[in-house]
């Protein structure tokens, strides 16, 4: 039964499959995604694989598709998702008819967009010489009144038109040319045709489209009066280097009236030929909308086949062909009914052969996991892939991670904040999943919901304990703290203290948690919480750490090295344990023994005395003064030096223990190796000797003994390092477990300045007025809670347990070096193509 | 359009939230619970002697209770015109998905253009 204890059990196992069934067995195979085949054609060319051509033509027909998806997605039609199940992979002869439907489609949009473009063009230049035939009509107007203006009909005077016996005529062009280039224009006409033509322009107030780039154009009419050929030529080259479109202009007003009245019918005309290529167009679109998806799922499940297929090794007899995978163990009879499925839908006569292969490689690691447990699995992965058949720390951070955050988090309105986020996330499962959602932000806090809700609620447990919410206290099973002191003396005195060790306090806790009266102490709560929050950190740091070890001992079992449980887990656990889970015993020592004395309140009896709180030693000091073998003066000379009979003289014991470990660890391994071979050495010598004796004839050699791969200093060296990063890491950390800490005291106090400088002035402005106020203050101060407090922080906490996890936790038994099972899958396979299309 | 959406999403949840915190405080000050002391007491020197002390914070008491209570009916109402927005915002976004869908309008609409 597979298990998220440790990763599966995979066999190497060879596939026989018969050409005509290939295909649909490794289609069956692909949904069902349990498969990682091998390589076996590393050195071939991906041009000299035997599939190429099908390949090649699957690339072809997604080319067509990606197309036509731009098209759709150029006029903002939708596309529709595909409606219940994920379409199989159609058969070999099938494609074809893909190929042939995409080709038709392919060929009637260029089509379609060919002849639209073609229209359009003709549309602008109507239009065009529509406005030409407005605008000019203006210039001929004037023209035709000669009182008006000098610069008109007679350009040379009146002694031109009087000395020559013909009248000069003027001739004329009339074109469109874009507004930016006017000025540019004229100065060019003017210097080439040294001031001898006149340019009448005008704009034309509505923009064009342009044709092949589809933009919106401002242009301009223009009219250019010469005289003589050979100003006509040097006009007509000028307008051809600006690029401004010449039309012909017809002179009388009534020809230009016909001609006027001839292009508004065609503009017409040509408006609802338009209207109708569009129409078309947009119907084809429509109708390869309803389908493109469910297309675009065929071809890929095509194309991905073809790939695998070309991982294959043809046999000799080239009918049959070979592959080579890797197969979780317990999967091999679901994957035997798919590929007898697969060769009763080929119609195929010859079953397939799943052959097992002994191997000596590494095989991928793989863990079944569902939708909740991958997230926390995904994290262990994200520093590095177990070691094949390693224990596997992913069950235990389903809870150890969100407490851990949790401590550091702990607030129960945030945590409500953060669960509230979290449920909806993982109630609206199936809908935002089906959205596909483009943001990877999103995508992010998507794949971890079960993590976030989780963090949410033991964050409002921790919150309980601490019993803070948005940094104020609930008072819900009464304080345990009351106030004796009289009138006069709270008059006079701006700070007082209620002594435990009095009535003040009544001597049972309060039912669960931080006391509420706490939050008002503001000389001491930190002080307080600080003395709390570190020993606790302390305590399930030293925890967290044992387990660690402990993991390691299950490792050294199941991969038979009896050895190192001797000479690595014993004395790493002796270590750990004589030192570090010596100081949490202190702990709790010191907490069950000094304390008040109920009756006896501030007695002088000496025995009295030395079990109240005036005698608690500092567990720090202690546990220094018994790594270095000292002790201090007795500054309190009522307490007794120690916390309990014998026990300077059992710290002395267990540090001399614990040094005691540190050599067993560093040449414990080397020296049990360097026996070992030195026994294999003399094993091989006597059998050689022996086959000597027999004599050896033509028999081969004794195998060689096996295994010495590295000489004995790198086992030493390897050795030294790991015990050195284990000793001092147990110290290191010990301490870096007090972020829990540090992480509380900073979210703690940010909640408190928060209220503090937001909301109190809120709720304090007085008046009417009053509310309002609050109103836009309480909108501030839920803005900075939710960004800083709960955003801010919650990522740092975040990122701080999984600190925890991967180094501290992780670093007494994970090795983490193996590579990750990577299935044929067909979801896998469309996932990841359709987020690189996005 | 998902801007009006966006906003009127985000004051909705600031409104629900907003209402069930200040009512529950309200009704805390009105208790005159202790862990609130300090939004009530008066200011260091604000105060003579021991009876103006009590008289003053129980005073504040009431007010901020009464500040609360107010604050809480003004979110009732932005409630009202969150969902309002949301409404309209998913209105809009109806009818523009189904104009594109329907081929005559989104046709001439395109006809219209050139």
């Amino acid at each position: 039964m597979g298990s998220l204890f440790r990763s599966e059990e995979m066999t190497l196992c060879q596939l026989f499959l018969q050409s005509e069934a290939a295909y649909a067995c490794v289609s069956e195979l692909g949904e069902l995604g349990l498969v990682q085949f091998r390589d076996l054609n590393p050195d071939v060319n991906a041009f000299q694989r035997k599939f190429v051509n099908e390949v090649r033509r699957c690339d072809e027909m997604e080319r067509k598709l990606r197309y036509l998806e731009k098209e759709i997605r150029r006029d903002g039609i939708p596309m529709l998702e595909i409606p219940g199940e994920v379409p199989e992979a159609p058969q070999p002869r099938e494609m074809i008819d893909l190929e042939a439907t995409f080709e038709k489609l392919e060929n009637e949009l260029r089509e379609v967009n060919q002849n639209a473009e073609a229209l359009k063009r003709n549309y602008l230049e109507l239009t065009e010489l529509k406005h030409i035939l407005r605008k000019t009509q203006v210039f001929f107007d004037e023209m035709a009144d000669p009182s008006r203006e000098e610069e008109q009909v007679t350009l040379l005077g009146e002694e031109g038109l009087m000395a020559g016996g013909q009248a000069l005529k003027l001739g004329f062009v009339a074109g469109v040319i874009l507004r930016e280039r006017i000025p540019a224009f004229e100065r060019m006409l003017w210097r080439a045709c040294r001031g001898n033509v006149f340019l009448r322009q005008a704009e034309i107030d509505t923009p064009l489209e342009d044709p092949s780039s589809s933009d919106q154009v401002y242009k301009s009419v223009f009219i250019i009066f010469f005289q003589g050929d050979q100003l006509k030529t040097r006009v007509k080259k000028i307008c051809e280097g600006f690029r401004a479109t010449l039309y012909p202009c017809p002179e009388a007003p009534a020809d230009r009236r016909e001609m006027a009245m001839g292009v508004m019918t065609r503009i017409e005309d040509l408006n609802t030929v338009l209207g109708q290529t569009q129409d078309h167009r947009h119907r084809v679109l429509v109708a390869a909308a309803k389908n493109i998806k469910n297309w675009f799922v065929k071809v890929r499940k095509i194309k991905a086949i073809y790939h695998t297929l070309n991982l294959f090794n043809l046999d000799v007899t080239q009918k049959c062909l070979i592959a080579e995978c890797w197969v979780p163990a317990l999967d091999m009879e679901t994957i035997q009914l798919a590929l007898r499925r697969g060769t009763e839908r080929s119609g195929s006569s010859v079953p397939p052969i799943l052959n097992r292969m002994e191997t000596l490689e590494d095989p991928p690691t793989y863990n079944r996991t569902n939708k909740f447990t991958s997230a926390f699995q995904n994290l262990i992965y994200a520093y590095g892939v177990a070691t094949y058949r390693e224990v596997n720390p992913a069950p235990y951070t389903i809870i150890t991670f969100p407490f851990l955050f949790a401590v550091m988090f702990g607030d129960l309105g945030h945590g409500a904040l953060m669960a509230a986020f979290g449920f909806w996330m993982c109630y609206k499962e199936k809908p935002l999943q089906a959205k596909k959602i483009d943001s990877e932000i999103w995508n992010i806090f998507f794949g971890g919901r079960y993590i976030v809700l989780l963090m949410g609620l033991f964050s409002m447990y921790t919150g309980l304990i601490y019993n803070d919410i948005f940094s104020k206290s609930l008072n819900i099973f009464g304080s345990s703290w009351q106030n004796n002191y009289n009138e006069s003396t709270l008059r006079e005195n701006k700070a007082l203290q209620l002594n435990p060790d009095s009535e003040d306090y009544l001597q049972y806790p309060y039912a669960f948690g931080i006391d509420p009266v706490w939050q008002l102490a503001e000389a001491n709560k930190i002080i307080f919480m600080n003395a709390y929050k570190m020993k606790i950190s302390i305590i399930i740091g030293v925890f967290h750490m044992l387990f660690g070890v402990c993991m390691s001992l299950w490792n050294h079992i199941y991969f038979k090295r009896r050895i190192s449980i001797y000479v690595e887990f014993i004395p790493q656990i002796m270590f750990l344990t004589l030192l570090f889970f010596y100081m949490v015993l202190l702990m709790f020592i010191k907490w069950t023994t000094y304390g008040p004395t109920p009756p006896y309140f501030g007695s002088q009896d000496p025995e009295i005395v030395k079990t109240s709180g005036f005698c608690a030693p500092s567990i720090l000091i202690t546990f220094i003064n018994m790594m270095l073998f000292k002790t201090d003066a007795n500054t309190r000379p009522q307490c007794d030096p120690t916390m309990f009979a014998g026990q300077i003289g059992l710290q002395k014991f267990f540090v001399i223990l614990a040094l005691m470990c540190v050599p067993v660890m560093l040449f414990g391994k080397p020296y049990y190796l360097m026996k070992e071979q030195k026994k294999r050495d003399s094993q091989a010598h006597q059998s050689m000797e022996a086959a000597a004796e027999n004599g050896a004839a033509g028999g081969a050699p004794a195998p060689a003994p096996r295994g010495h791969d590295d000489d004995i200093t790198e086992v030493f060296i390897h050795q030294a390092i790991h015990t050195i990063e284990y000793v001092l890491g147990s110290v290191s950390h010990t301490a870096s477990y007090l972020r829990l800490w540090a992480l509380s005291l900073a979210h703690a106090q940010l909640a408190e300045v928060a209220w503090n400088m937001l909301l109190r002035k809120g709720l304090k402005s007085a008046g009417y007025q009053g509310g309002i106020y609050l109103y836009v203050v309480f909108a501030g101060w839920a803005a900075i809670s939710v960004s800083i407090l709960v955003l801010m922080e919650g990522l740092s906490a975040f990122l701080h347990t999984l600190r925890l996890h991967w180094v501290e936790f992780q670093s007494k038994f994970y090795s983490g070096e193996g590579y990750l099972f990577q299935p044929f899958s067909f979801e896998v396979i469309l996932d990841s193509a359709g987020q690189t299309e996005e | 359009m998902s801007l009006l959406l966006g906003c009127g999403v985000c004051c909705m949840l600031l409104s629900i939230w907003a209402i069930l915190q200040l009512f529950v405080m309200g009704i805390f000050f009105k208790m005159e619970v202790l862990a609130f002391i300090e939004e009530a007491e008066p200011d260091h020197h604000g105060y003579e002697d021991y009876d103006d002390f009590m008289k003053q914070t129980k005073e504040n008491y009431q007010l901020i209770a009464v500040n609360c209570w107010v604050a809480t009916f003004i979110y009732v109402i932005t409630l009202g015109l969150s969902y309002m927005c949301i409404k309209h915002a998913k209105n809009k976004e109806r009818m523009a998905a189904d104009n594109v869908q329907d081929d005559e309008t989104y046709c001439r609409s395109k006809a219209k253009r050139l």
